[in-house]
């Protein structure tokens, strides 16, 4: 068995910054994202709010509208993960990775998708190698993508002073470009070599989709196609030169960073660009049709005999009573031909029992109608637009799930009544058989139910000091019994009940709300007028005081 | 028409009858650390439950998530002109760890960053309770809240993502909202 000595261990699982030969320190550095692609800067060198300090060298890159989300991270230069934030905030910098590169220079990439980051620490890196996708974590501002606000790149490079300290860190050139400003275009080359092992560690999760079924269609905030719109658009001189990046095809909005509080919150615009009659800069139509056409050397030029996208397998769904969600869950899929590639997913919904082409769309919101059965579709595709085949499931709403009205909801149901005499409480019981909730079922919810006295406002509280009887089964009509604590009733009062559900735990259960479909009568209304009244009955020491 | 306008009064005054009663029963009921009450039922909510917890946001926030455990709330930005994101991802805790050594860990777990500690003190949320951390990082004012939960601990961030029109950055409203809905 070969062996390792141990200076070479130490160096890799130490700080492995310091451990990497001067010599091969660092090549030029490159631009943080995927050869062939052009990002706009959107907060630059030196600048408030966040580019100060030990950031004043970082630079936040964007594309229009939410077409940066979830591209590639790749390394700015080789080295070593020295630190991975995963999750939270993170100082502002959300889901993070900082590389070392040697001679305590290390360079930080923010902002990333949670989870999406495909690397570990103490992992040696390749210049051009994908490192995690670009997110909207942690502190960012802006309104060009509404899905997820604030999406960018923020790239910034520093030295450590090895007792804590990090400094600001020219990164210039980089892929050639000096003096890189806000609101220039710049186009990447930096992707591996064709023959490089690619080392992703594992592959983005993606695994969860949550569709919610809501009152509203309020989804997306439209952006005004007309704000900022150039009809030409400068691209910075390619370098190598090549192919300029067509222009964008939206309004180019600013994205940045700012403080929680404080009130600055100066969005730089961005420039629309210009003609540069010295280095030749592009002027290039603006096509508000299309996608920015990125170039890439790796794009397919035939059709494969077989689908270069595995299929999404182990599709299911299920639908949450409680709160209103379709939860679907799948297998990832796997990119046969370019394992780096993004993959995205379309869903697809019908009642019908064949999808229709046109009705593929990003997970979403969908709005149910209840009592159907819905064939779901899912699919895969990838950044040259191959397509997966189609996993699919079917999912239908259980019979007795009656149609909800969310006009009529209640956070609780209550009722009036009056006695006609003078008696000492023993119980009062709710027929709950006749309520629909928002759980699927009525059972396994904890009940709590309110006796006030309106007789004045607020209404005085009669029951117990704990606020009602709690801790009863929703289900099969429950009665609560006030024996432990003698409440006398008067007929020249009126009285109201309400009852109150949660799931679980009293303490932390989520609130169930009912529904009106009742079909008894009684004295007054629900709180909710569009409601009919629920049956219930009140009993005292003299017998039955009230009964609908 | 006095008739009607009687009967007017007295529909509405049952009304307010009945909300008054059971936001009493609802504070009485979830105890006085409650920071509100439930939404009311007037206010349509868009209800969401995660890795234990749940909360319920205006139906004109939009919600993100991934997979990770990470959640993002924000208001439509367009329509409100001004915006925060909330941001809640979901940690591992490990029974029986002091909470200020765990809060204090977290927000030290980027060696980069210059961390500076104002204050921390005990909130309430629809259900629970949580501490929220002041102070600065590199510089940058920063409000977290964290809440802890079995084996599981969360940490909430706003970030500001808009200004009103008079330059206020009320982001702290919106996560006084987004608390009092929040359920761990």
């Amino acid at each position: 068995m070969k062996k390792i000595p141990i200076t070479v261990i130490a160096c890799a699982i130490l700080v492995a910054i310091d451990c990497i030969p001067a010599a091969n320190a660092m090549a030029a550095v490159k631009l943080p994202y995927e050869k062939g692609k052009t990002f706009v800067v959107t907060q630059g060198y030196d600048s408030l709010p966040t580019h100060t300090k030990q950031d004043r060298y970082a630079l936040d890159f964007t594309r229009n509208g939410c077409d940066a989300y979830g591209m590639n991270v790749v390394a700015a230069a080789s080295g070593t993960v020295i630190f991975v934030g995963q999750h939270g905030y993170n100082g502002g910098y959300g889901t993070e990775l900082i590389l070392g590169h040697g001679n305590n220079i290390v360079s930080r990439y923010a902002h990333m998708i949670p989870g999406s980051i495909m690397v570990a620490d103490g992992d040696a890196i390749r210049q051009g190698q994908p490192l995690g996708l670009i997110g909207d974590t942690g502190l960012v501002i802006g309104t060009a993508c509404a899905e997820h606000p604030g999406t960018h790149l923020h790239f910034s490079m520093d030295t450590m002073d090895g007792i804590g300290g990090f400094s600001a860190y020219d990164p210039e050139p980089i892929s050639g470009y000096s003096n890189m400003m806000v609101g220039k275009w710049y186009l990447s080359d930096n992707g591996e070599d064709d023959s490089a092992e690619i080392a992703t560690s594992s592959a983005p999760v993606a695994s969860l989709l949550i569709v919610e079924s809501s009152t509203d269609n309020t989804t997306d905030v439209a952006i005004d196609p007309d704000d900022d719109v150039s009809s030409t658009d400068e691209v910075a001189l390619p370098f190598p030169p090549t192919i300029p990046d067509p222009a964008p095809d939206e309004s180019a909005v600013a994205e940045d960073e700012l403080p929680i509080a404080g009130g600055v919150t100066s969005v730089p615009a961005v420039t629309p660009p210009e003609v540069d009659s010295d280095t030749g800069a592009i002027d290039v139509p603006v096509d508000t049709t299309s996608t920015p056409d990125d170039v890439s050397s790796s794009t397919p030029t035939s059709t494969p005999a077989l689908p270069l996208i595995s299929t999404p397998g182990n599709l299911t769904a299920d639908f949450d009573g409680i709160w209103m969600l379709l939860n679907l869950s799948w297998a990832t899929s796997t990119d046969l031909a370019q394992p780096t590639d993004r993959i995205d997913y379309e869903m697809n919904y019908t009642t019908s029992t064949s999808f229709s082409d046109d009705a593929w769309v990003a997970p979403g919101q969908i709005s149910v109608v209840v009592g159907n059965s819905y064939l779901i579709g899912l699919r895969a595709k990838d950044t040259d637009g191959n397509i997966s085949d189609i996993a699919t499931t079917t999912w239908n709403f259980p019979p007795g799930f009656a149609p909800y009205k969310l006009s009529a909801q209640l956070g609780s149901a209550s009722q009036y009544f009056v006695v006609p005499a003078t008696s000492t409480l023993v119980s009062i019981r709710i027929f709950t058989s006749n309520f629909q909730t928002s759980a699927r079922y009525i059972t396994n919810i904890f009940c709590y139910l309110q006796l006030s006295d309106e007789r004045g406002l607020p209404p005085e509280n009669v029951t117990q000091a704990d606020g009602g009887v709690s801790g009863i089964d929703c289900g099969n009509s429950p009665t609560f019994f006030f024996s432990s604590s003698p409440i006398v009733l008067y007929p020249d009062h009126r009285y109201q009940w309400t009852l109150t559900a949660t799931t679980g735990n009293p303490s932390t259960g989520a609130a169930v709300y009912f529904y009106g479909t009742m079909v008894n009568t009684a004295e007054g209304p629900f709180s909710d007028p569009s409601l009919v009244n629920a049956k219930f009955t009140v009993t005292g020491d003299s017998g039955v005081l009230f009964s609908n | 028409m006095k008739k009607q306008l009687r009967g007017s009064l007295l529909f509405g005054a049952v009304i307010a009858v009945a909300v008054a009663c059971a936001t009493f029963f609802i504070v009485e009921h979830y105890g006085a650390r409650a920071v509100s009450a439930p939404h009311p039922q007037s206010v349509a909510v868009r209800n969401f439950s995660g890795d234990g917890y749940s909360f319920g946001i205006p139906v004109d926030w939009n919600i993100e998530r991934t997979a990770s455990g990470t959640v993002a709330v924000h208001p439509v930005t367009a329509t409100s002109g001004v915006a925060c994101k909330i941001e809640m991802s979901s940690f591992s805790y490990a029974s029986g760890t002091d909470m200020a050594d765990w809060i204090s860990r977290r927000i030290g777990e980027d060696p980069s960053l210059a961390v500076v500690e104002h204050s921390t003190e005990n909130i309430s949320l629809a259900s629970g309770t949580g501490v929220e951390w002041v102070g600065t990082i590199d510089g940058i004012p920063t409000n977290l809240v964290y809440a802890f939960n079995g084996g599981r601990a969360y940490e909430i961030a706003p970030s500001v993502i808009g200004e009103g029109p008079d330059g206020s950055v009320p982001c702290d409203e919106v996560l006084r909202t987004f608390l009092s809905g929040l359920t761990i």
